[in-house]
């Protein structure tokens, strides 16, 4: 029960319902608040959050303290997700506690012009892919300078991201046009997608049926594709278009 | 979730309601902002009692999950909250927001804001907050991030080398500060 009180705080439902007998409990105690915490076994986990001297009733007091470390999993991997991929990585060499937390991002950033050599950069997403845990991406961003001989591995890219039912795709590639595989052009789970220089030319019908932001930037566009995209889009309420002819 | 920003009661803006914190403080708030603690907002909705200007003043919603001095900082956020949800796509606005989030101070401080964002389900808070603490490992070296946060490295020597030499890509050009 108390473990569960400490995850309930992500809960407004339950952790309101929990908070409801303290309510005229404490009361009955109002003269003296400390009696009535104690007697709290519920508050015990969570209350030591916000009061710093009972937090360090069991040990010595330390000079800097590691709260961070202390947040439970599902708010550490928020603040990962709003991270470029490449710190997110880093941050599992601060401690066991951060080690694998990143492969579970549900976000993920991946840009290459922290790369020197041309090589490293798509094996840096590669290698980010294989080590991935997340079931489920929210978001899925790629941004690297594209030539056609990364097709096989871009398609990998897109697939991987397709297959964890992204919410937002962002392909912003450079230098030469990709060619979208035919499969993303069916995508039921896809709120936003953001391209540019990508190639746009579905051989049927699209069908965006959750599609609500659409951004393309710095491609080509013929009005019949144009039209077809905006057919097969009926929920689509933010069309962007930037150097598009 | 989503419907965070909906006022069930628009008539009621001076409504008030009694927020209880964990040191048992009284910090009575307009309706507006409390309800932007959906964890506030949804005690009311339990209770099937939507008339909150006609019971708020009089019931006192407990929050046993948070300090006084933490609440205090969250209304003072909540109160600034633009009214509109703009996105700021504008660089120049988002450099603003940058500082706006350096003046909350030290970790410890921020961890407190987010747990108790967190805990009152305050969608924008934790937004804001979490970016806040993000600032400080965007960029940043290993040391740096230890150093902010006070986090103990735990590894052996070895495997922190292992790891930053799999991982070898990850930790070229970052600022030392």
């Amino acid at each position: 029960m108390e473990e569960e009180s400490y995850g309930s705080s992500e809960r407004g439902s339950t952790s309101s319902e929990e908070s409801a007998p303290y309510s005229t409990d404490s009361s009955s105690h109002a003269t003296n608040p400390m009696n009535s915490e104690e007697e709290e076994e519920e508050e015990e986990s969570s209350s030591s959050d916000d009061c710093p001297s009972k937090r360090r009733k069991h040990g010595p007091i330390v000079e800097e303290e590691d709260r961070i470390s202390t947040l439970p999993d599902s708010i550490l991997l928020t603040i990962l997700s709003s991270l470029c991929t490449i710190d997110a990585v880093r941050t599992g060499v601060l401690s066991k506690r951060w080690a694998y937390l990143w492969n579970f991002v549900p976000s993920l950033r991946l840009a290459d012009y922290y790369f020197r050599h041309a090589a490293d950069r798509a094996n840096f997403v590669d290698n980010v892919l294989l080590l991935h845990r997340a079931s489920k991406l929210t978001n899925f961003s790629v941004e690297v300078e594209y030539n056609p001989k990364l097709k096989p591995r871009v398609d990998l890219w897109v697939r991987f991201a397709t297959t964890a039912k992204v919410d937002q795709l962002n392909l912003l590639l450079s230098s030469c046009f990709y060619k979208l595989p035919q499969h993303l052009y069916a995508n039921e789970f896809v709120s936003e997608l953001n391209f540019r220089a990508c190639e746009i030319k579905p051989n049927g019908l699209v069908r965006w049926s959750s599609l609500k932001r659409l951004c393309l930037w710095n491609l080509a566009l013929h009005q019949d594709v144009l039209n077809e995209v905006l057919l097969g889009s009926p929920r689509l309420e933010f069309l962007e278009l930037r150097s598009c002819n | 979730m989503s419907n965070t920003s909906e006022n069930p009661n628009p008539s009621s803006s001076s409504a008030k309601i009694t927020l209880k914190t964990s040191d048992n403080e009284l910090f009575e708030v307009e309706e507006a902002v409390a309800m932007k603690f959906c964890t506030v907002k949804q005690y009311f909705e339990d209770e099937k009692d939507n008339d909150v200007a006609a019971r708020g003043s009089s019931t006192v919603i407990p929050l046993p999950n948070v300090h006084s001095a933490v609440l205090a900082r969250l209304i003072s956020y909540c109160k600034k909250l633009p009214q509109s949800n703009a996105v700021a796509d504008n660089h120049e606005e988002e450099e603003t927001k940058k500082k706006e989030r350096k003046q909350y101070g030290t970790p410890g401080d921020l961890v407190d804001l987010i747990s108790a964002a967190n805990y009152l389900d305050f969608k924008e808070g934790l937004e804001f907050f979490n970016q806040a603490l993000a600032d400080h490992i965007q960029n940043k070296s290993v040391e740096y991030v230890r150093k902010f946060f006070g986090i103990k490295g735990d590894f052996e020597p070895h495997e922190e080398e292992k790891y930053r030499e799999e991982y070898a890509w990850a930790f070229e050009g970052v600022d030392e500060d």
